[in-house]
């Protein structure tokens, strides 16, 4: 149904008023430049290293994506933090 | 000397069109002016100020001492004021002929024959041609268009910028870094499909320079090579110049930023 209506009108909303895609846009974008100019300034060389080496830990225990690991050095006040965001697949319940 | 490029990342944003208003606008404003073009092998800008007929020698040529800079550049003649010259580039050679010191022996010569500005107009991408033409600036004029990847690309050429420029490297005062909104739609804005520019200004957090709206005069002044800065009476010269008084130290509101609906009169008689 829902596709059938989006295929009728496109990307038109009912009433032929159109969906407000450029806050999309400015939110995509600014979650994007956060991240690439924190990468620019902040990521020492070891970085790609360090990701690929956390990564293989990491794999022996639990199945996850190569994608699924994301680590940022992020400033904080006056001390660098060290974030790694890892996003584990469905049903691996922490514990386990 | 003060050495201006104009950047993008992007290709086809509008840095020639913005090349050839802003050259002409600062020679407009008595000051002299070189405009040159950095896309060797795909050179554009002779086209857009009308000069590609006159076009003997290249920046290549002066490059590899088979040319003198007096010879390769060409007077243009729209200006009045007879105080603005062209540096095409070459159409065929290879673009690594395009080298640091030859790019430094160029602006160079021009600061001792008594030019106030070189404008670069700086080829699309990140490689060679388009670090050749930032190295040296002093002030970069980011071409932007309100679309994602126009965008994250202007931030790309920023982190560039503020890693491969002379000034950079040297650790002296950055490079002077400017935003210009190019292809702008207030109606597309209103309706919500194209990004605000105050969104694009708080995005990549630059000064904004200007606004340049979208028009079909920018092609009208393609087609028969006059900067569109000239085409008076047009919106975009308008904003061009007001862009080049603001570079200039001027303080003008924004103009053409806002969509005024047709009134009931014009909507009937089917105006725009
Ligand atoms: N304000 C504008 N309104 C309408 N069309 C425009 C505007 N500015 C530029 N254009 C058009 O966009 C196209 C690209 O412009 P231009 O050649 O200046 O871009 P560029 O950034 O130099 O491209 P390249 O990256 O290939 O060098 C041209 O066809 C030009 O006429
Ligand atoms: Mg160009």
């Amino acid at each position: 149904m829902g596709t059938l209506l989006s295929r009728l009108f496109g990307e038109k909303k009912l009433f032929g008023e159109k969906k407000r895609t450029s806050e999309i846009a400015v939110q995509r974008l600014g979650i994007l430049i956060a991240h690439e100019r924190n990468n620019r300034t902040t990521r020492p060389d070891y970085m790609p290293e360090l990701q690929r080496e956390l990564l293989t830990v990491i794999a022996k225990y639990i199945e996850i994506d190569l994608d699924k690991i994301d680590i940022q050095l992020e400033k904080q006040g006056d001390c660098d933090v060290l974030k790694v965001d890892i996003i584990l697949p469905e049903g691996q319940d922490a514990g386990q | 000397m003060r050495v201006i490029v104009v950047t993008s990342g992007k290709g086809g944003v509008g840095k020639t069109t913005t090349s050839a208003a802003f050259a002409s606008g600062l020679a407009m404003r008595g000051f002299k002016t070189a405009v040159i073009d950095f896309d060797v092998g795909l050179r554009n800008l002779d086209l857009i100020m009308g000069c590609e007929r006159r076009v003997v020698y290249d920046i290549i040529n002066v490059i590899n001492d088979e040319a003198k800079l007096t010879q390769a550049l060409i007077k243009d003649k729209h200006c009045e004021s007879e105080n603005l010259y062209v540096l095409p580039a070459s159409q065929t050679r290879d673009k690594n002929a395009l080298t640091e010191s030859g790019v430094e022996f160029v602006l160079s010569e021009l600061e001792h024959m008594g030019f106030d500005y070189a404008v670069c107009d700086s080829p699309a991408g990140i490689e060679h041609g388009a670090v050749m033409a930032l190295t040296f600036a002093d002030e970069a004029i980011i071409t932007t268009n309100p679309e994602v990847s126009s965008v994250r690309d202007s931030d790309r050429i920023l982190g560039i910028l503020q890693s491969k420029s002379r000034r950079a490297l040297n650790g002296s005062e950055p490079v002077k870094e400017h935003l210009l909104l190019t292809r702008y739609s207030p109606k597309r804005v209103e309706e919500g499909e194209m990004i605000t520019y105050k969104d694009v200004q708080e995005l990549l957090r630059i000064p904004l320079l200007g606004v340049i709206p979208e028009s079909e005069s920018v092609l009208q002044a393609s087609n028969q090579g006059i900067p569109t800065i000239h085409l008076k009476g047009s919106d975009v010269a308008e904003a061009y110049t007001d862009m080049v008084a603001r570079f200039l130290g001027e303080k003008l509101p924004l103009r053409f930023v806002t969509y005024e609906k047709p009134g009931f009169i014009k909507r009937l008689l089917g105006g725009k």
